[in-house]
């Protein structure tokens, strides 16, 4: 392989795949970025064995060929190399190094067999669609903070993305859920993704994704079977595995017919959650809410460390209630709504609360209260 | 290599058309277990292979990746695959690790085909690890397959093994061995291998770990040493003995125990079967014979005991190592003066 190809585009690049490698590796390979070369441009492949991303670049390629190079450090090494040079990449099979050369610097970077480089096999991908990277981006960015990080419900290790037919026309959805909140975020169906399987995107594969998408204003094609799933940026592909299992019935802990209802300034309500719970002990963190006409009183009581309390004013006709919530979680939560008012609707102080931005339909969230 | 049957049984399992998703491959250390896990995880990983056996060309892209452990359908928690961080100080599997496998079969197959998951010697796992691991075999996911190895299967919960399919491998028959060792340590000498592959007792990996550690030479020295029973050099026990002062000596001490084990067994075998050992080093049948005569297999079974006993009184209270060899050889003389 040979090619010539200038630094700022290599940088970007690198800069893409190489967050897919993990910093530490008991396997060689998978520190290891793949460079194919091939008419005119240069592709490069990194991947922790779970997601792969693939991107390519214009490069001047003088002979065709491949290697796979440290990722971390050849990445390091462009970083550090003057804006707007070119820089020559060039290996042959039989020393197994990989030169990096530009104006007087030259590295020689100890390479390792494309073919013992890992293969993700998409295979059949049946379901195509596009839609706006800002809506993906919305759907991803508003339920992740949901996503369960416990390894015994492996299922919930993602988010649930799938298509539903509504009385309102057809929605595809994201889901996420721990098993104490839960996030649900819609938006139409993107032609084409009708009749799509529901699939369990994992953590990392959802925030590679967003990193991919972040300032990018242009469009994403999504493909995807039942095991794989693929997200095609202009000149980036991602492919993922998929986790395998049945996403629970979340539509049962939606409540429907919770009628106490309070209307609160987002940004008051949470600045107010934010300094009582400082008080709160590490672990529990929870925070009481006390509703009466107009008037929510927060408190925090901490046997070890004082108590706090804070007025906000409401709009709340529900007669007298008190709740308590994790105030983590009514942060995360508050964080995800961008209008001016949130909506609570509670039925009591054990079932479940839902919470939703009075301006925006699409996205709800559900909360279970804590014991106070 | 010198396991044809076994594999022999796993082709047929999986022509069969219903692979069982759990094997636990057995047999003592050495004698090609892993080999032939690895071997396994290839063909399955390769979705199948031409007729007869498992072989699969070591060209092929899978059997590349699968060398390189760099194949996202496989994960190989063992000896050298094991993070020297996470692995707890006696070299344990841990809960952590049976989770990362748990991890691999929860997400969907890299590849589309089988997922493959190798727990070479099954039993370092602790009780938690193996508890984990109980809940993947009861309830297996579509197309996984876990390969357990272990030298020791009573040290893996009689819950494991009861839901795997258990395939024994027996050891190497002597020229299986000597094959085998050709073909891995072409540097031995040829004179050494045949008495390596005798003294392995059918495990090549045994053999070479002899052959690294110097238990050979050692052994030849311990049988030229009795072969003038009952004159005795005392000048070379005490040399012998010297060495495995201090904590230098502890190697050699440990394994100069293994050989006398050996060398024990090995008599008691030659004693009840009337010659059929073959001799690991020159002299050792001429030994055995003077020994025997006269003298019981239950007499030097109770010496035996002795000797063991002490020796690892020796070992558990930091007693001196010099005087386990030399009780070792006078008790030996002594045995053999009565009866001469």
């Amino acid at each position: 392989m040979k090619l010539t190809i200038e630094r700022s585009a290599l940088l970007r690049s690198l800069g893409h795949v190489q967050s897919v490698v993990e910093r530490r590796n008991t396997i060689p390979i998978l520190s290891n970025v793949q460079l194919v070369a091939e008419a005119g441009a240069l592709a490069l492949t990194a991947t922790d064995l779970d997601l792969a991303i693939v991107e390519q670049v214009p490069a001047q390629v003088a002979r065709p060929g491949g290697t796979t190079a440290p990722a971390h450090t050849l990445y390091d090494i462009v970083r550090k190399l003057p804006d707007g040079c070119q820089i020559e990449l060039s290996s042959s099979a039989d020393n197994g190094r990989l030169t990096v050369k530009t104006g007087a610097s030259e590295f020689s970077l100890a390479c390792l067999p494309r073919e013992d480089f890992p293969v993700m096999n998409e295979g059949e991908l049946p379901h195509v669609f596009h839609l706006a990277c800002r809506d993906l981006r919305r759907l991803v960015e508003k339920t992740r903070f949901a996503i369960s990080s416990e390894e015994t419900r492996y299922y919930l290790n993602g988010i649930y993305l799938h298509a539903k037919s509504l009385a309102e026309g057809n929605v595809l959805r994201a889901v996420a859920t721990d098993g104490h909140r839960l996030a649900r975020v819609e938006m139409p169906l993107p032609e084409g993704a009708a009749g799509m399987p529901g699939v369990i995107v994992p953590r990392k594969t959802v925030n590679e994704t967003f990193k991919l998408m972040e300032g990018s204003e242009g469009a994403v094609e999504l493909a995807l079977s039942d095991s794989k799933i693929r997200f095609t940026f202009d000149s980036i592909v991602l492919t993922s595995r998929l986790i395998e299992g049945t996403f629970p019935d979340y539509e049962r802990v939606i409540p429907t017919d919770n009628d106490k209802q309070v209307e609160v300034d987002r940004r008051v309500f949470a600045e107010a959650v934010d300094r009582v719970s400082t008080i709160s002990q590490e672990k529990s963190r929870a925070v009481k809410l006390a509703l009466t006409k107009d008037r929510m009183v927060l408190s925090v009581n901490s046997p070890d460390s004082g108590s706090a309390t804070e007025e906000v004013a409401v709009g709340y006709d529900g007669g007298q209630l008190e709740v308590g919530f994790n105030s983590r979680y009514l942060l995360d939560i508050a964080a995800e709504i961008d209008g001016e008012n949130a909506q609570i609707l509670l039925a009591d102080a054990a079932s479940p609360t839902l919470i939703r931005d009075v301006s925006d339909a699409s996205a709800l969230y559900v909360l279970m209260p804590m014991r106070v | 290599m010198g396991q044809d049957a076994a594999e022999a049984t796993l082709r047929r399992a999986w022509d069969g058309g219903r692979f069982p998703h759990a094997w636990l491959l057995h047999g003592p250390a050495g004698i090609g277990k892993a080999t032939l896990a690895f071997r396994l995880a290839r063909f399955v990983l390769a979705g199948g292979g031409p007729d007869g056996g498992l072989r699969l060309p070591p060209e092929h892209p899978v059997a590349r990746r699968v060398a390189a452990l760099a194949h996202g359908d496989l994960l190989y928690l063992g000896p050298e695959g094991i993070d020297a961080e996470r692995a707890s100080a006696r070299g344990d599997i841990t809960v952590d690790e049976v989770r990362r496998l748990a991890a691999m079969f929860a997400v969907t197959a890299a590849e589309g085909g089988w997922r493959v998951a190798l727990l070479d010697g099954a039993e370092r796992m602790n009780a938690n690890a193996q508890n984990a691991l109980l809940k993947l075999l009861e309830e297996p996911p579509r197309r996984a397959l876990l390969v357990l190895t272990t030298d020791r299967p009573g040290r893996v919960l009689p819950t494991i093994r009861s839901r795997c399919r258990k395939l024994a491998l027996r050891p190497l028959a002597e020229d299986d061995v000597v094959r085998a060792l050709g073909e891995v340590a072409p540097q031995l000498p040829a004179e050494q291998v045949r008495d390596l592959a005798r003294l392995a007792g059918g495990s090549p990996g045994r053999a070479l770990a002899l052959a690294e550690e110097g238990g050979l030479a050692l052994f030849a020295e311990l049988v030229g040493m009795l072969a003038k029973l009952p004159a005795l050099d005392l000048v070379r026990v005490h040399a012998l003995a010297e060495r495995m002062q201090r904590s230098a000596g502890e190697a050699v001490f440990r394994l100069w125990l293994d050989m006398a084990e050996l060398w024990f067994q090995r008599l008691c075998r030659h004693l009840a079967g009337r010659g059929s050992v073959g001799e690991a080093a020159a002299g050792e049948a001429a030994v055995a014979e003077r020994l025997g005569q006269g003298l019981g297999l239950e007499r030097l079974l109770e010496l035996w005991e002795k000797f063991a006993a002490s020796a690892s009184r020796a070992d558990a209270l930091n007693l001196d190592r010099k005087q386990v060899v030399l009780n070792f050889f006078l008790a030996l003389q002594r045995l053999a003066g009565a009866t001469a």
